[in-house]
Formats: C-alpha cells, sequence, structure tokens
C-alpha cells in the first residue's frame, strides 16, 4: 500500500484518551507538543484515504477472515520510538508486510503468523517510530483456557 | 539508579512495581468507542452475531485497548516521552465485562554510551487472575 499523511491531531488524540480511560488526557483538548499515548499511532489507519471506504478497512485491518477456517487475531505488537510522537506532529506512514510462519496449538490448531510493520517518519524524513503487529490466522476458535497461542 | 522523570527524581531498582485496576469493567460501550478512535471495525470486536457465528461467546475487546490501558501505568510512573519501546502478546482474549489489573515491574537497570535506560515487564490479568497480556518496555532514565 502507498505512503500516507498522518497529522496528530488534538481531537484524536482526546477521542482515544477517553476510550482507553486516560484520566490525565480525557479532561481537555491536549495542547500542541503533549505527548501521545504510546499506542496512539496504531489509530493512523484513520488517516489512510482507502480506510472503511465502503465500509472496508485497508491495510493490516483487512485480514479479518480466516483462511484456515478460524478467526484472524492480534497475536503480538510492538512500538519501537527513535523520538517521541506529540499532538501537531506531521508523520507519514508506510506499512508492509513482514515475516510470515506457521506453527501447532492444541488450542487453535495450525497457526499462521504474519508480521506487518508501519513506519513513521516526520517531515524531515528522519524515522521516529517502527511498528510491528503480528497478526495469527487460525484454524479454529480459541478458547480462553491456556497461552492464546 | 535515579532518574528525573517530569522534573521528580524517580529511583529505579530491580524488583519495584507500579500496579493499578486499569479499566474497572469492560463495556461493549467501550469496545465501541475504542473501534472509533482507533478505525479498528474488526466484526469481532464490533458484531456480536458474525463473533457468535465465529464460534466466540460474543464480541471480544480489541488486544489493542488492554495494551493502551496497561500503557497508562507505564506513563505515569517513566513518562510517555520516555518510552522508547514497548511491546505485548496478547494471551487470552478479553470480555466485556472483565475487569482488567496491569502491573510493570524493574526487570534491568541499565546504562548505555547515550545514557541510562530502564527494563520493565508488563503483565495484566483479568479479575479471575488470568494473565490477558504480557510484555515489556524500555524507557530513558
Amino acid at each position: 500500500m502507498g505512503a500516507y499523511a498522518f497529522d496528530v491531531e488534538a481531537g484524536h488524540v482526546l477521542a482515544f484518551a477517553r476510550a482507553v480511560g486516560d484520566e490525565q488526557l480525557a479532561h481537555d483538548v491536549p495542547i500542541p507538543g503533549t505527548p501521545v499515548p504510546v499506542t496512539f499511532p496504531a489509530a493512523a489507519v484513520q488517516f489512510d484515504p482507502t480506510h472503511m471506504r465502503g465500509l472496508r478497512p485497508s491495510g493490516a485491518l483487512a485480514a479479518t477472515s480466516s483462511t484456515a477456517g478460524g478467526s484472524v487475531l492480534h497475536a503480538e505488537q510492538e512500538f519501537e520510538y527513535f523520538a517521541p510522537v506529540h499532538v501537531g506532529d506531521s508523520l507519514t506512514v508506510t506499512e508492509y508486510e513482514g515475516a510470515s510462519w506457521r506453527r501447532q496449538s492444541r488450542r487453535a490448531g495450525t497457526l499462521t503468523f504474519h508480521e506487518i510493520l508501519r513506519d513513521y517518519r516526520d517531515v524531515t524524513g528522519e524515522l521516529v517510530l517502527r511498528s510491528r503487529m503480528v497478526l495469527v490466522d487460525t484454524e479454529f476458535p480459541v478458547s480462553d483456557e491456556g497461552d492464546r497461542s | 539508579m535515579t532518574g528525573r522523570v517530569s522534573g521528580v527524581c524517580v529511583e529505579f531498582v530491580v524488583g519495584s512495581r507500579r500496579e493499578r485496576v486499569v479499566i474497572p469493567e469492560i463495556t461493549r460501550t467501550q469496545i465501541v468507542q475504542y473501534a472509533g478512535a482507533s478505525g479498528d471495525y474488526s466484526p469481532l470486536h464490533t458484531d456480536d452475531p458474525y463473533a457468535v457465528r465465529a464460534g466466540y461467546q460474543g464480541v471480544m475487546a480489541h488486544g489493542m485497548l488492554a495494551m493502551a490501558a496497561a500503557e497508562r501505568v507505564l506513563a505515569d510512573w517513566v513518562g510517555r516521552d520516555r518510552l522508547v519501546r514497548y511491546g505485548v502478546r496478547f494471551v487470552s482474549p478479553v470480555w466485556p465485562g472483565d475487569s482488567l489489573h496491569a502491573a510493570a515491574t524493574v526487570r534491568a537497570v541499565r546504562e548505555e554510551p547515550d545514557g541510562g535506560y530502564v527494563d520493565l515487564d508488563v503483565v495484566t490479568t483479568n479479575q479471575d487472575g488470568a494473565t490477558v497480556l504480557t510484555g515489556n518496555a524500555s524507557a530513558r532514565i
């Protein structure tokens, strides 16, 4: 998928903070320069011009239907910051696929993992954040008992 | 090692821990709210009949909602502008009605050429004590 602009808007950060129960950020519209919640950049998909057009998700979130009979679930997530992200920043997001692998699980059968990476760069082109998402396509629905994978 | 965080001296000692209830009760409304804010409208989180057909008891919360809730413990302790890495595994689903308790524990304090760092382990459990999320984070101090 192509790169897209992600402007870190104060109202978006406020809505995110209220959704996750962040007492400190939820009171007022955050001022420019406020550090964003570490997981907030996951919400950049809102700025992908193709996202939810015709009610269809884009990028990593498009992979919601299992090809194996179970479900596509979010197995792991990582954010690596090279500089803080603040309200008012203008970033460019590029999403690309990483590794893929398989293994067996007693709880959910054959598991197929897909790694999806996103790079967030500032206006000078410097990498400020890399996120790594691992999705797992399960053969069966996952029960509550024990380890998910 | 002692670090200055948001103007306050904070001592990071291996084994020291911060913990609290980060979400007293997950509601379907909060799941909808997170879907709207994050842009993740996966039907496993937003469409109850779909989730039941997929073999689940109903919609589950986004793992990212649990990750964001646990992040507040880190933010309060070390400061958001100091966190350089935060990664988790989503171990078990989180359901409406669940209460989430998050804990962060100092695993290591280290000195690198560019300054001091603290490494923390993170775990989130539900009201039954079951682990729903495990992970770790690193911050500059």
